[in-house]
């Protein structure tokens, strides 16, 4: 990008999962942190690793590789907590690796009604297109505030179809 | 409409909070009102108080709130002159009055105007009053706000000396008075002349403004005080003051000047009618009569309630209000404190056990010690700087219980004991909401109506009794009825036929444990729906409320007698004490006002009973659970293990259960953190704390864990045990 400037932007902290790219809006993201010990809740759900203590603070985390329904990861270097806010919570997400943060002209996202309606395009706020890659933007909003254990496994698929 | 206040936002936001506390007041006063009939000392105090919130409404601006009580003021009058008598139908009309007056306060925080309708309502308390004197208070009220313009000067003084004073007021400077006048303070006219021998009479006259500035507000000086300030100025000053200070104080402060020659302190009365400004010379008696607008209460009266309120100021300069979100984060930085603490502790016997450093290891502990002390104490400061009267929330029932009574055609004596009992405030908000349900409860269904009481040989009037006191580390409050009680067998059918137990468990149930179906969810026993109570909504979401705050509740009832709800709450809720237990290789709190004691047993102590793990204490029937296996935690201990296991007897009251732990750790201050919305509750999890190494442990919940174990089961043993 830089050739043609756009005034409508948005910009986006990009982290790896599984295979996927996945945007998120950066006025959502307090901080990424390392991986750390986390303390284990009992009964929460699967994809709830736990809680840490973050400067005095107690949060949880979620793992969102079981939350797409992704197989388990090795941890590795590169793992990280991505920690937001969303809605006046505060919650980390572990995910594979953060890549980058990006400018991504409002232009080059495909809303997700042109999606196929399937599972999780509920969780989705669009694709965007960047090049040759594609980067998968969450709604935060509702992927974290709803509960509901849906796996996500099919946006490997949906990308495909954007 | 928007409402725009003549005051800054901290002004209001005391205003409002000094409005709810007289409107509170009043609300009481009336209900005993009600009840004890005409008591003199009762009316004057409820005049005191409509005076004192007129005062201030009318300080702040709030007209409408101002005329509302200025009318009641005028009706709390006649009863104290003995003109009234109090009737149901004038308590009625008091309290639809401070209704209004909520509503009105709380225009303050919306700063938009609400629907009430003040015109009506002090029309209604005027004709209350009766009709002559309605009259005159509406021409009077109407009167306050045409002032303005010419002015004539008229002086009815006996001092010899006094001679006219007259300034020319304009508007604002007229409303300045008459909104003093609300306040219950006066206007003065005062003239003071300078000796002719004096050589600079313009600095003694501005001494004389300087000194009289700090008994209350000038409104006026002729000459202007710029102009004395320059010199301009000749041998006398007159002035406009507006005081809650008497006259002979105001002498004394003038008197202290030296070099004047002559001075009068004239009370100033803006006249009645428009366009026209009187002086007149204070003539107490008479004159106090005469206008109501500036205080009924006559000349002696007067001075006492103006020195109660000096008191009252006194008092108020020595405490501060402080905002409760303050005292939240300060409360959480003290615990945060008492973690770091903890951790200081681990750190110093560290490096005592692994290291040899003599000296440095001693005085380091020294110093742990040293700033341990201080945040205990601290600690203990914050928590009382927290602590409220529990006052705050039982004030509100008196009200609520006879309304509720009314509506539901009973007759109820309420009793509120131990009302300053203090209580963290982040209690108190929440124990609000399940009282009034019990309440509620108790006058829906525990008292019965006066002809059942009647047949049933029981006075007329049936009584509940709120009580709050002090028990060990505990606040107790108790609702107790003498209504007709609860049937356990009643509860046990209703329980079979919404089928929440089973036949052989209904039979097998004592009536403690019958008692506590009320408190399942979908458990209503009210036959009717009733306005007041059984919504469907019920006792479950009482003891879930109580629960939410670590506290219990447990009902003894006896059929016929009445029933009575024991509430036991914890003093604090953000620090405990709590015992640390190992899960495996996790770290748990258990909060230790919940742990009886512990117990080490071997295997073999164990008795399996329906499925479920006991032991037997002491001749009663003890339930265990296994934390890890509940926790799902890996790792737990096995059965076989030679030395013997860990168990906590949690409990309260009577119920009781042992959790199997792993090890036991510690006892240790602990605070605890909420999960978070986003966890929402977690069974048999109510928090999480940090502990000193940073690490985070889960801190248990002791009743959803006793919750687990089933009333059923528990019978059943009883039974088998015996047999």
């Amino acid at each position: 990008m830089g050739e043609e400037q756009t005034f409508e932007q948005e910009q986006l902290v990009v982290f790896e999962v599984g295979d996927e790219s996945f945007g998120i809006d950066i006025s959502l993201v307090q901080e990424i942190i390392r991986m750390q010990p986390i303390t284990e809740v009992p009964k929460a759900p699967m994809y709830v690793k736990g809680v840490i203590n973050l400067r005095g603070k107690v949060i949880p985390i979620i793992d969102l590789r079981e939350r797409f329904g992704f197989i388990t990861g090795e941890e590795t270097k590169a793992t990280r907590i991505v920690v937001v806010n969303v809605l006046g919570n505060t919650v980390g997400m572990i995910v594979d690796a953060v890549s980058e943060v990006l400018r991504l002209p409002t232009d080059a996202i495909e809303p997700p009604s042109t999606i196929v309606e399937s599972i999780g395009s509920q969780y989705l706020k669009g694709i965007g297109k960047l090049e040759d890659r594609l980067i998968i933007l969450l709604d935060l909003d509702k992927l974290l505030m709803e509960m509901g254990a849906t796996p996500l496994n099919s946006f490997t698929e949906l990308s495909q179809v954007a | 409409m928007d409402l725009v206040f003549d005051a800054s936002p901290e002004d209001i936001k005391l205003f409002i909070q000094e409005a709810e506390e007289l409107i509170q007041q009043l609300d009481e006063d009336v209900l005993r009102l009600e009840k004890e009939g005409q008591n003199p000392e009762l009316i004057q105090e409820i005049f005191r108080a409509a005076h004192t919130l007129k005062g201030s409404s009318g300080m702040l601006g709030h007209e409408r709130m101002a005329e509302l009580t200025h009318a009641m003021e005028t009706l709390f009058d006649k009863l104290r002159k003995g003109e009234l008598t109090v009737t149901t139908e004038l308590i009625d009309l008091f309290l639809d009055c401070l209704d209004a007056l909520k509503t009105l306060k709380d225009e303050c925080i919306t700063l938009k105007a609400s629907d009430i309708d003040v015109k009506t309502l002090s029309g209604q308390i005027l004709a209350f009053a009766g009709g002559k004197d309605a009259a005159r208070q509406s021409e009077a009220s109407s009167s306050q706000k045409v002032m303005s313009g010419g002015v004539k000067a008229e002086n009815v003084g006996n001092k010899p000396e006094a001679n006219g004073v007259a300034l020319a007021l304009d508007a604002e400077e007229i409303d300045k008075i008459n909104r003093a006048e609300i306040t219950g303070s006066q206007a003065f006219a005062i003239k003071v002349t300078v000796s002719q021998d004096c050589a600079m009479p313009s600095v003694r006259l501005y001494q004389v403004a300087e000194e009289l500035q700090a008994l209350g507000q000038i409104v006026k000086t002729e000459p202007a005080i710029e102009a004395i300030e320059n010199g301009e100025c000749g041998s006398d000053i007159e002035l406009i003051l507006v005081s809650a200070e008497d006259q002979s104080s105001i002498e004394g402060v003038i008197k202290a000047v030296s070099e004047l020659s002559s001075y009068t302190v004239q009370l100033y009365k803006v006249s009645d009618e428009p366009g026209q400004v009187e002086v007149c010379g204070l003539e107490p008696g008479a004159q106090a009569v005469e206008d109501e607008r500036i205080e009924d209460l006559g000349p002696e009266a007067r001075g006492k309630s103006q020195q109660e309120l000096n008191q009252m100021r006194a008092a108020a300069m020595k405490t501060v209000r402080v905002d409760v979100e303050r005292l939240d984060h300060l409360m959480n930085l003290v615990g945060e404190l008492v973690i770091g603490k903890t951790r200081l502790l681990q750190i110093g016997s560290e490096l005592a056990d692994n290291y040899h450093l003599g000296d440095i290891s001693g005085s380091l502990n020294e110093v742990t010690a040293q700033i341990g002390q201080i945040t205990n104490e601290l600690q203990e400061e914050v928590m009382r700087a927290r602590m409220l009267p529990i006052e705050q929330v039982f004030n509100k029932f008196p009200r609520l219980v006879r309304d509720l009574a009314r509506s539901a055609g009973k007759q109820i004596n309420f009793v509120v004991e131990g009302k300053e009992t203090e209580i963290d405030r982040s209690v108190l908000e929440e124990i609000g909401d399940p009282l009034i349900h019990i309440l509620r409860n108790a006058i829906d269904h525990g008292i019965e109506t006066p002809e059942e009481r009647k047949k049933a040989g029981k006075p007329a009037e049936g009584s509940i009794h709120l009580a709050a006191r002090h028990e060990e580390n505990h606040i107790v409050v108790e609702v107790s009825d003498d209504g007709r009680g609860i049937d356990p067998q009643k509860l046990k059918d209703k329980a079979l036929a919404k089928g929440l137990i089973t036949p052989d468990s209904a039979e097998k149930m004592s009536d403690r444990d019958a008692y506590e179906l009320i408190f399942l969810s979908g458990f209503s026993t009210a036959e009717k729906v009733s306005e007041i109570s059984g919504r469907g909504v019920g006792m479950d979401v009482v003891r879930t409320n109580i629960k939410k705050i670590n506290g219990s509740v447990g009902i003894e009832s006896e059929v016929g007698k009445g029933t009575k709800f024991i509430i036991k709450l914890p003093l604090t809720l953000v620090i405990v004490d709590a015992l640390i237990v190992v899960l495996g290789k996790k770290l748990y709190a258990i909060p230790l006002s919940m742990v009886k004691e512990v117990l080490r047993l071997e295997p073999g102590d164990i008795k399996m009973v329906d499925k479920l793990e006991t032991i037997l204490l002491r001749g009663s029937v003890l339930p265990l659970l296994r934390l890890s296996e509940l926790f799902g935690q890996g790792g737990a201990t096995e059965r076989g293990n030679s030395s013997g296991l860990h168990v906590v007897v949690v409990g309260y009251g009577e119920t009781k259960v042992g959790l199997i732990v792993d090890h036991l750790v510690s006892k240790m201050e602990i605070m605890i953190k909420a999960l978070g919305d986003y966890l929402g509750d977690i069974d048999g999890i109510s928090g999480a704390t940090i502990l000193g190494d940073g690490k985070v442990a889960l801190v248990v919940d002791p009743i959803a864990l006793i919750a687990k174990v089933d009333t059923q089961a528990l019978a059943s043993q009883i039974t088998e045990f015996a047999a």
